[in-house]
């Protein structure tokens, strides 16, 4: 079995603008959605809102904390591979 | 013939040895994660601060919209109708609040945002809005201020608003109302055996009371009016015996039938809740609730700020509507409050690290010419609106 490929600068810069595209999508959806009386009074009907605005603000904390620095190990590490993983890159 | 392959961009194989490659990948996340989100999140922070007027307008005009065009019930999704109620309350009380705030640091906001506190008031004042009062208390809180009954959190949190109001507009329409709740209230403060004016029947909260004290000490303002005694009388209660010793923060509910409470209710939220209202007409007792919500709750992970909702070294409880969710031991409503009291005693530092977390959770959004909080709402712009804004605190 072929290992798998190591990423091209390419896939790396278009996986964190989707990331980016994500969220801005995700910011518009719920602009409208009033998910601030859901997280600090929820009642019957909140459970579906709750769990978009958890998933939304992972997605954030994780673009805005974690994404700037993962695209930049992963640059690093692409520009520092060995010679027998470039073979497929 | 076809132009050859570029190779792909690689640095000298020097930089290849994995004890060199992995190690600076890794120092790389944690360098950029200590760097990056602590300048993104906080760019607006010092502008906030500062009442920079092409950040300030654009959320007024927001929470402005909000009041023109009206909240229900149905907009709140608690299942208690009492919550629902009190959010609405809170929409426009903390609209109005935050408003008249930009006005008096903002002059040439007040032609446009102005009408806009007004119509709050009105809001405020309307059946409909007082109306889950008057089914607590079976009495109209309005029209029953002759009585003895408490309604604190409706007559207080209003009347601050309507002294607020008399500040700005000296011949405010809400002058005689502003008249009439200060001596019921100045009243009820008397009469208590505890000090402390009922929310709700056999219910009692210095947080709520703290809207109807201040209201109190702006209302001392105007001529040939004297409620100084129970100013002192109160605001020392506020001092000692409704403050944990240990923390020096606020209990969160006392009974009104003895004073008593106990030191598990001693909470950021309510804290930083009081210390806002009282802060908005007093120095000292506000400053040293604030001193205290620094010293035991105020905490930092990477440059965000946020507020534990009880004590550093209390047992980790569930959040409620008053703090909201508490994650880690962290305040929403606490931190939230906070800002406030960064900005009103000078507590730069402070109040861009809490702005950081406010960005990074509340999600600012919009267009210029209004903008809001994608997990703010009516009620989170209108609290979010009053606390970024805040003036400083007088002696």
């Amino acid at each position: 079995m072929n290992p798998r490929p190591p990423p091209t600068v390419r896939r790396i810069l278009v996986e964190a603008a989707v990331l980016v595209l994500l969220h801005e999508v995700a910011i518009r959806l719920l602009a409208h959605a009033r998910l601030m009386e859901h997280l600090l009074s929820p009642g019957s009907q909140s459970r579906w809102a709750v769990l978009a605005t958890v998933m939304f603000l992972l997605l954030r904390m994780f673009l805005l904390v974690l994404a700037p620095g993962w695209v930049l190990a992963r640059l690093w590490l692409r520009a520092t591979r060995g010679r027998t993983e470039t073979q497929n890159g | 013939m076809p132009p050859p392959l570029r190779p792909p961009f690689r640095l000298p194989a020097y930089f290849a040895k994995p004890w060199l490659r992995w190690p600076v990948a890794l120092a790389l996340l944690g360098l950029s994660a200590a760097v990056f989100p602590r300048w993104w999140c906080g760019r607006d922070g010092g502008r906030w601060f500062d009442g920079d007027a092409a950040l300030v307008r654009p959320l007024a005009r927001e929470v402005a919209a909000t009041i023109t065009r009206g909240v229900s019930t149905a907009d709140f999704t608690n299942d208690s109708p009492l919550f629902k109620n009190e959010w609405q309350f809170g929409t426009y009380q903390m609209g109005a609040l935050g408003l008249l705030q930009v006005c008096r640091e903002h002059p040439e906001l007040r032609a446009e945002l102005l009408p806009a506190a007004e119509q709050a008031i009105d809001r405020m004042l309307s059946e409909e809005v007082r109306a889950f009062d008057a089914s607590e208390w079976h009495e109209d809180a309005l029209s029953s201020l002759d009585g003895d009954k408490g309604h604190a959190a409706y007559l207080g949190y209003l009347n601050i608003v309507l002294g607020m109001h008399r500040q700005l507009v000296p011949e405010s329409r809400f002058a005689a109302l502003n008249d009439r709740i200060s001596a019921a209230l100045a009243r009820r403060f008397r009469a208590s055996p505890a000090g402390i004016i009922e929310t709700y029947p056999l219910e009692a909260y210095p947080m709520d009371n703290a809207g109807g004290l201040a209201s109190l000490i702006l209302h001392q303002l105007t001529p040939g009016v004297d409620h100084a005694d129970i100013i002192r009388a109160t605001l020392a209660r506020y001092r000692t015996d409704w403050r944990d010793p240990a923390s020096g923060l606020l209990y969160q509910n006392v009974s009104p039938r003895n004073g008593q409470s106990s030191a598990d209710t001693a909470r950021a939220s309510g804290t930083a809740l009081a210390a806002v209202f009282l802060g908005c007409a007093e120095h000292e007792v506000s400053g040293e609730l604030f001193a205290a919500l620094r010293k035991n709750c105020a905490g930092s992970l990477l440059g965000f700020g946020f507020m534990r909702e009880y004590p550093r070294g209390a047992a980790m409880r569930r959040g409620d509507v008053d703090s909201g969710p508490v994650l880690l031991g962290t305040s929403l409503s606490g931190t939230g409050f906070a800002l406030a009291s960064c900005r009103a005693f000078g507590d730069r530092a402070g109040f861009v690290g809490l702005y950081r977390t406010a960005y990074l959770i509340g999600s600012p959004s919009g267009n210029g010419d209004r903008a809001g909080f994608v997990c703010g709402g009516p009620l989170g712009n209108a609290i979010m609106l009053a606390m970024l804004t805040a003036p400083a605190s007088r002696p």
